[in-house]
């Protein structure tokens, strides 16, 4: 038959050019005569030949343009103008294990703008999301390489709230795993965020998070692409502190405020603080480290100051792609190094893939995407000691040596050890990560619309962490032995997916059906090793045999588990514009005792083309009015532990081990891990509406989704009670969550003006939610969670009606301005009406004329009204300007620093200029109290002081780029752009970034900021090639 | 297939199932032996919760906290009764001591699963660990929840009163199960079990029964007092005669996890380099042991002068060269305050001259002085030495209660119980005996000689006196050892009050400006405030003490 067809209809030779709608010469475009294989693809200027015969249908595909299909017919020659793709909604979504056109998609669903996200020089491809997948709120931390907080759709439990991350055939709940991830290898960002994320069942509810990869075009020749670009970062919005003369003042004023003559260590004993020469050591005699170190005071030693620096950034990405007949493939390397701003940090990260597919027959494909990442993370943080340390000491001694008061050298001082010498003795500390991540498939296509497919997905990842504590002579508190803490921990998972897919159109019916089974498996081994007393203390020699003590096993772990499900799904589309699709997945999970570990998580979403119908023909200007619903049910079994539903003793040399007989150590056991043999998934309702619409051939569109995702069974560790057993909380189900809110995003540009010299585009996106702890425990309406203790006690509560994490205090309502406006106030427990002068007033929140700790309140969340991201680009000829706006609206943060900064809690520590204006008799408009020795009338405990609003808008992106070509070297597209990256940011909050996320890493401690790593302002050039 | 798979049995750790043999239950025995230090997860510092009970020192008129003021300001406010609801030096010892509780009721819950295997000695241990840890609750808080062993998973009770009746039931049902020798050293026994039921009786004021038992323990039990006193506190007496019941804290050559791990008490500096100086002896307490002509304390008037300090002094040679001259104060002492107190120019535990405030860490704000007890001696130092990082954790036994204790509760059962006043008095002059016919601190070449005096109490002439006398004594014998804050705060409000407001007058000669950092004592601090915190786990089920409210 193949025979007779070749002599039937004779093939010739044709050709033609491909160009661009600028007429340009468009190269690599490929073109296959349709129903086969064969084909060719356009040279350097755009030219083509091959073979066809007149019956033949040529398709011409390229990057980012519509596929046009031209019969041969009787010609030989061809001249094709590609139009640029701008139908964004005719886009192929990834979703849930296959892809889904975006036109006829039914879920609520955010996609990034790859292109226009990764242009920005992020690490990690979590920050691509933040303020531009609309209901994704991400907080991105200011540590090189340290991992953003994204939340998809508000605070679903007050447990674990991170998204399931697909990464190609991969998945896992880990977020870390985007540390080791190229940026520049993704092609395309997908989140589910509502019930067509309910594919993945029991690990869904928290949305689902898909990255795909590059990869290469069939018969496309190789494309090489080289992307680099070198900068700097430093910090902004430092925070000011007292220098040492204020200080001094602030000490007097302190103790006349509490009717003691002023005398202090440093500063004398006269009526004015005087700042002293030297802040230690004889100045008479020499220097010497042992019996004099001579110290000269500073006039107002800045320790942010001295702790930041300008962080050098660079980043190389160096990729080819390209493809065969049967074959196509990307092959990158990418390396980057950020310096961060403050000294000693930084981040490196080496990173190749190599991703591929190779179609063995007509019907066999097998495929891979394999990547191994090193990274090397070099992570501290001297915010909170920097803010702390008296401004008197300076960073070296008269020796040469790192400053400090000595054990018994000088007093007034504070405790703390510089945030430089400590900064500079981390500096050969490291966090190595060996990722090796990926998955290999076949797909088989049989009986026409069938296709089978079985992947099996790999995380490897091996973390070597080494952490020294150098001896400290100069401290206060000195250590006198080295020591040496090792961690290494291996990860390793496997998911194995096996899936049948069934595609057929039946005249109006479009039908596509899958099925398929999964086993997860993810396993954990950990040792930490502790070692102390080395002969040296050079980066050099210390290594763990190194060490002169008995080594102790400071931690060790072992954890393992395991998930099987079944999955169907079922997409219908009818004539085109009705919609429908469902899903249902069945997971059994090792997590939870025979009898709740199975788990069926049903979901259903409709929609509707409303503007295909034929009454909208006559609104030409409506380009698209699509109309979605969907509901389903999905699960949560986030848990940090691997057996929850027992009780764990352990071994612990710490906290179990007992010298029962004088002389030696015995073995003894604890109970570690309470258990809960009912502890269940956490499952959430999710329903959402959407409607997309676009105007003028979809140069304007507009997308909404309005949600109320209801969470019930939620899992809890709550904190025990402080009468229970020292073991770790069990997980429990209790409790109901809401969030309800909305998702929008609005477009517009001039795309169908393709004439038009300058191009631009706008859009804008913003999510709200309101959270609520509908109710914590039917049967105590009164039940309160409490987040993380701090210094000062418990600053977060978690209770009915009240959304997650909200601060709880006492409401200062003013500061007391006489004895009479003392006594006449309720009873605050000072010692005398005048006592009150000039300190903080509190509400009476119980009315009962006595302020006690029963009249603490609701201060405020840091949930916020809506959060936004707003991008702008401009194109003239080969000039382009993006901008990105990104910001977080009517969201509070809890200043925890201000506990160190603007009350006596260290009382020799520095602290805020705030404290200029503190209450004094002539300074009665103040906004702090009376200055004293040591914190009086609770001031220091949590209340409304530190709750300053934390909104924030913030130009997280300037970029000018131009455009260019190097014809003798080949490169048809290359492109040197400038950046800035958060140039300003406008917010009234007080601490030094109001981007800050949970301290303490718990969602019941989410917006108390304890000093967070400021994110930085970074400058950088960037040049890209590609031929 | 999925059965199986998703059939991932725990790693690493054990099963319930596991423990339920005997040796099981002895693993958690351990376990809970384990808690008496009081280190647990999930506390803000190691030395907040106290096995030792050294911060209540601080509390008292027995020791400043020392180092910088605003250094561990929560401990300041304790020592200055400044202290409110949220301190977390009050809310890490409860949790500390509910750990404890909660050991030991795992071990009975445990035992009750086993069949076949008498476990009765084993639960009588923990029912005296668990009295142990109630008594410490209940002193300390006096209204406190009682945790039973099924309340494991509901621990949530309110708290309605003081536990003695439980902690005597438990006492009780140690002293009848229990052997009356153990072959482990750190193992409570029936005369442990007797001696601690006695100090309980007397927290309770049941003078009469604390009398007779501790009596018993003294005529028919196995411990007498070490020949030399200061082997309660090194290696030489560990486990020995005098050792009633002890937290038999072990250094090791790694992170010495069962050292001591109040770190807080080393010198700052000093011979061996340690760190941190806090928990210093008050001029108060160096002044109870001048004694008079006769050798006997002087019971009223110990605090009208001070014994001589280097307070404001350059050390001995601050210059590294140029020795600083001092010279020793001349009166008699009790030879006691220098096996106790570390001051100028004496022995400071065999390492020679207490070189005065090159030792200590801010002598203007703590004193110039320093603790000896539990504080290494050069020749222990490769015995006891134990270290994490730049904090010392020794491997010096803790003792919870040591014979001479039970000798002057014995005394002060009889005195409040009209009871035999010589016999009170035998008691008392054993303990002087002692002290008396210790070694003492050899005098350095070049210093003068100190004056020690020391004599037994001829007679106890009423129960006015012979009460003054055992309450001095007790204070002398056991100074720095955790007992004075709980012994003031049972011999009543008033004297409580009275005691620490006039300790804080008289101590302000020696610490400047004391006056305007305290706050006056009240009668509410006879008794500490539930912790905040607790109230608020607790969802308002425990209640704030009344004097709190």
């Amino acid at each position: 038959f193949l025979l007779i067809s070749t002599l039937t209809f004779a093939q010739q030779s044709i050709s033609g050019t491909v160009i661009g709608e600028t007429k340009e010469p468009l190269i690599g475009v490929s073109i296959v005569v349709k129903g086969t294989t064969s084909g060719s693809v356009t040279d350097a200027n755009g030219n083509f030949t091959l073979q066809a015969s007149p019956t033949d249908v040529l398709v011409f595909s390229y990057i980012g343009y519509a596929s046009q299909e031209v019969p041969v017919g009787a010609r030989s020659t061809f001249a094709i103008t590609l139009a640029p793709d701008t139908q964004v909604l005719q886009e192929m979504l990834v979703v849930g294990y296959t892809t889904q056109s975006k036109k006829l998609a039914t879920g609520s669903m955010s996609q990034v703008k790859t292109e226009e996200a990764l242009a920005v020089p992020i690490s990690n491809a979590g920050e691509a999301l933040q303020g531009r997948a609309a209901g994704v709120t991400v907080v991105a931390g200011g540590q090189p390489g340290s991992t953003p907080v994204i939340r998809v759709r508000g605070f679903g439990s007050t447990n674990n709230n991170g998204p399931l991350y697909i990464i190609d055939g991969m998945q896992t709940t880990d977020g870390s795993v985007l540390a080791q991830i190229n940026p520049n290898d993704i092609a395309s960002m997908n989140v589910l965020k509502d019930a067509s994320a309910a594919i993945y069942g029991a690990r869904a509810s928290n949305g689902v998070i898909i990255i795909s990869t590059k990869t290469g075009k069939l018969n496309a020749k190789p494309v090489v692409s080289l992307n680099t670009y070198y900068g700097f970062q430093e910090a902004s919005n430092i925070p000011e502190l007292l220098n040492s003369q204020q200080l001094g003042e602030v000490f007097w004023q302190s103790y006349r405020n509490d009717g003691v003559t002023p005398s202090h260590p440093q500063y004398g004993s006269g009526p004015n603080p005087v700042v002293p020469e030297y802040i230690r050591g004889n100045p008479t005699l020499p220097y010497n480290a042992l019996t004099n170190r001579l110290t000269r005071a500073r006039t107002g030693n800045d320790w942010l100051d001295e702790i930041f620096q300008k962080g050098v950034l660079q980043n190389y990405d160096l990729s080819v792609q390209g493809g065969g007949q049967s074959s196509r493939y990307l092959l990158s390397l990418g390396y980057q190094n950020r310096e961060g701003v403050q000294l000693n940090t930084g981040f490196e990260r080496f990173a190749t893939r190599l991703n591929s597919e190779i179609d063995a027959t007509d019907h066999i494909r097998f495929g891979e995407h394999l990547s191994f990442a090193y990274s090397d993370q070099l992570a501290q943080n001297q915010v909170q000691g920097a803010v702390g340390n008296s401004p008197l000491i300076p960073n070296y001694d008269e020796g040469g040596n790192f400053a400090g008061a000595g054990p018994s050298g000088a007093a007034g001082l504070n405790n703390l050890v510089t945030p430089l010498a400590n900064l500079e003795r981390g500096k050969d500390n490291f966090n190595r990560n060996f990722r090796f991540i990926g998955d290999a498939y076949v797909e088989v296509d049989f009986f026409k619309n069938f296709v089978a497919k079985s992947s099996i997905g790999v995380n490897f990842n091996n973390n070597f962490a080494h952490a020294v504590v150098r001896k400290s002579p100069e401290a206060s508190e000195p250590v006198t032995t080295t020591a040496l803490n090792e961690i290494q921990s291996n990860t390793s998972s496997w998911v194995w997916t096996n899936t049948l897919r069934y595609n057929k159109q039946l005249g109006d019916h479009n039908i596509n059906l899958l099925a398929g089974a999964e086993a997860v498996n993810e396993s954990l081994r950990l040792s930490n090793v502790r070692i102390e007393n080395f002969l040296l203390e050079d980066a050099d020699y210390l290594i763990l045999g190194t060490g002169s003590n008995a080594p102790n096993i400071a931690e060790s772990r072992w954890e393992q588990n395991t998930l099987y499900s079944y999955f169907f799904n079922a997409d219908y589309a009818f004539k085109g514009k009705y919609l429908a699709s469902a899903s249902i997945r069945r997971d059994k999970t090792s997590r939870f005792a025979n009898g709740n570990n199975t788990g069926v998580f049903p979901s259903g979403s409709i929609g509707w083309i409303v503007s295909e119908e034929n009454f909208m023909k006559g609104l030409p200007a409506i380009s698209l009015l699509k109309l979605r619903a969907s509901y389903g049910r999905l699960g949560n079994q986030s848990i940090p532990i691997p057996n929850p539903y027992i009780n764990i003793y352990q071994a612990n040399q710490q906290y179990s081990f007992y010298s029962i007989q004088n002389g030696t150590i015995s073995t003894g056991t604890m109970l570690s891990t309470l258990g809960n043999p009912n502890l269940r998934w956490e499952t959430s309702i999710q329903k959402n509406i959407g409607l997309d619409l676009g105007f003028l051939n979809n140069d304007a569109t507009f997308s909404i989704d309005v949600y109320n995702k209801a969470t019930k069974d939620m899992i809890i560790s709550s904190p025990l009670p402080s009468t229970a057993t020292d073991a770790i909380a069990p997980y429990i189900n209790a409790g109901k969550v809401t969030n309800k809110g909305f998702d929008m995003s609005l477009g517009y540009g001039n795309f169908s003006k393709t004439a038009s010299a300058l191009k631009w585009d706008l859009s804008l996106n913003l999510s709200a939610y309101r959270n609520k702890l509908v109710s914590l425990n039917d049967a105590n309406p009164k039940a309160f969670l409490s987040g993380a203790n701090f210094y000062n006690g418990i600053i977060t509560r978690n209770s009915s009606g009240q959304p997650i994490s909200y601060y709880y205090g006492r409401d200062v309502i003013g500061i007391f301005q006489s004895a009479e406006e003392v006594a006449a106030a309720p009873t605050q427990g000072f010692a005398s009406p005048a006592a009150g002068v000039g300190r903080f007033r509190y509400r009476d929140v119980d009315g009962n004329g006595i302020i006690n700790d029963a009249d603490r309140t609701n201060l405020g969340n840091p949930h916020p009204d809506f959060t936004y991201g707003l991008n702008a680009n401009f194109a003239y000829k080969r000039f382009n300007l993006t901008m990105f706006f990104q910001g977080s609206q009517g969201n509070e943060i809890y200043n925890f620093l201000k506990v160190y900064t603007d009350f006596g809690t260290f009382f020799n520590g520095n602290r805020s200029v705030r404290v200029l204006d503190a209450w004094t008799e002539t300074n009665r408009d103040a906004t702090l109290p009376k200055v004293g020795t040591g914190v009086k009338n609770s001031e220091s405990a949590p209340n409304s002081y530190y709750v300053e609003d934390g909104s924030y808008l913030r130009l997280k992106n300037l970029q000018v780029g131009y455009n260019f070509e190097v014809p003798p070297l080949g490169v048809k597209n290359a492109r040197v752009y400038l950046q800035g990256t958060n140039l300003f940011t406008i917010t009234k909050y007080t601490g030094i970034d109001p981007e800050t996320g949970a301290t303490g890493g718990s969602d019941l401690t989410f917006g108390v900021d304890a000093g967070v790593f400021p994110i930085a302002r970074a400058y950088t050039l960037g040049v890209n090639f590609s031929f | 297939c999925d059965k199986e798979f998703t059939e991932v049995s725990p790693k690493g750790v054990i099963d319930a199932p596991s423990l339920a043999t005997k040796e099981g239950v002895d693993l958690l025995l351990i376990g809970a032996y384990s808690m008496l230090d009081q280190q647990r997860t999930n506390i803000t510092n190691d030395y907040y919760s106290t096995g030792d009970k050294f911060w209540y020192d601080i509390m008292s008129d027995d020791a400043h906290k020392g180092g910088d003021n605003g250094d561990l300001a929560p401990l300041f406010q304790l020592a200055n009764h400044n202290y409110e609801t949220n301190n977390p030096f009050i809310f890490d010892e409860w949790k500390g001591l509910y750990a404890g509780v909660n050991r030991a009721n795992g071990v009975i819950a445990q035992a009750a699963l086993v069949e076949g295997v008498d476990l009765t000695p084993q639960i009588a241990e923990a029912r005296f660990l668990r009295a142990h840890f109630n008594f410490n609750l209940t002193r300390s808080w006096r209204n406190v929840p009682y945790i039973a062993p099924e309340d494991l998973n509901d621990p949530n009770k309110p708290n309605e009163g003081p536990l003695w009746p439980q902690i005597e039931e438990d006492f009780q049902f140690a002293i009848a199960n229990l052997p009356p020798t153990q072959s482990q050293s750190g193992r409570a026994n029936q005369w442990s079990a007797k001696a601690y039921l006695g100090k309980v009786y007397l927290y309770e004021r049941k003078y009469a029964e604390a009398a007779t038992l501790l009596q018993d323990v003294i005529n028919n039990g196995p411990y007498a007092l070490l020949k030399e006193f200061t082997d309660n506190f090194g290696e030489a007496g560990e486990a020995k005669s005098e050792s009633v019941f002890a937290i038999q804290f072990q250094n090791d050559g790694g992170q010495s996890f069962n050292g001591n791990r109040s770190f807080l008490k080393p010198l700052a500096g000093g011979p061996l380099g340690t760190c941190c100086g806090f928990y210093q002896p008050t001029q108060d307490l160096v002044n109870a042991y001048q004694t008079d002509g006769a050798g006997l304390p002087l019971l009223d008037t110990y605090n009208q002068t001070d014994v001589k300090n280097d307070q404001g002094l350059p050390s001995f040679q601050a210059d590294g060269v140029t020795p600083t001259p001092f010279t020793v104060h001349a009166g008699p002492l009790d030879p006691r305050l220098d096996f106790t107190v570390g001051r100028r120019d004496i022995d400071w535990n065999g390492f020679g001259r207490f070189v005065g405030a090159a030792w200590n860490r801010v002598q203007a704000n703590g004193g110039p002085y320093a603790t000896k007890k539990f504080q290494y001696t050069a020749k222990d130092i490769a015995a006891q030495r134990g270290k994490f990082g730049q904090f010392e954790r020794p491997g010096i036994h803790y003792q919870i209660i040591r014979y001479a204790d039970v000798l002057l509760m014995a005394a002060e059962a009889l005195v409040e119980s009209n009871g035999s006043l010589p016999t009170a008095l035998n008691y008392v002059n054993q303990v002087r005996s002692r002290a008396k016919n210790s070694t003492y601190v050899a005098t350095l070449p070049g210093i003068n000689p100190t004056n020690y005096q020391i004599e037994l109490y001829p007679n106890f002439p009423d129960v006015d006196f012979a009460r003054k006398a055992v309450r001095m004594e007790r204070r002398l014998e056991l100074a720095t050892e955790g007992h004075r804050w709980f012994d003031l705060s049972r011999y009543g409000a008033d004297y409580y009050v009275t005691t620490i407001n006039t300790f804080f007058k008289n101590e302000a000669r020696t610490i400047k400006g004391l006056e305007n950092l305290v706050s006056p004592a009240m009668p509410k601090h006879v008794v500490l405030p539930i912790p905040l915190s607790a109230i608020d786990l607790s969802n308002n089920v425990l209640k704030q003490n009344p004097e709190w409210q």
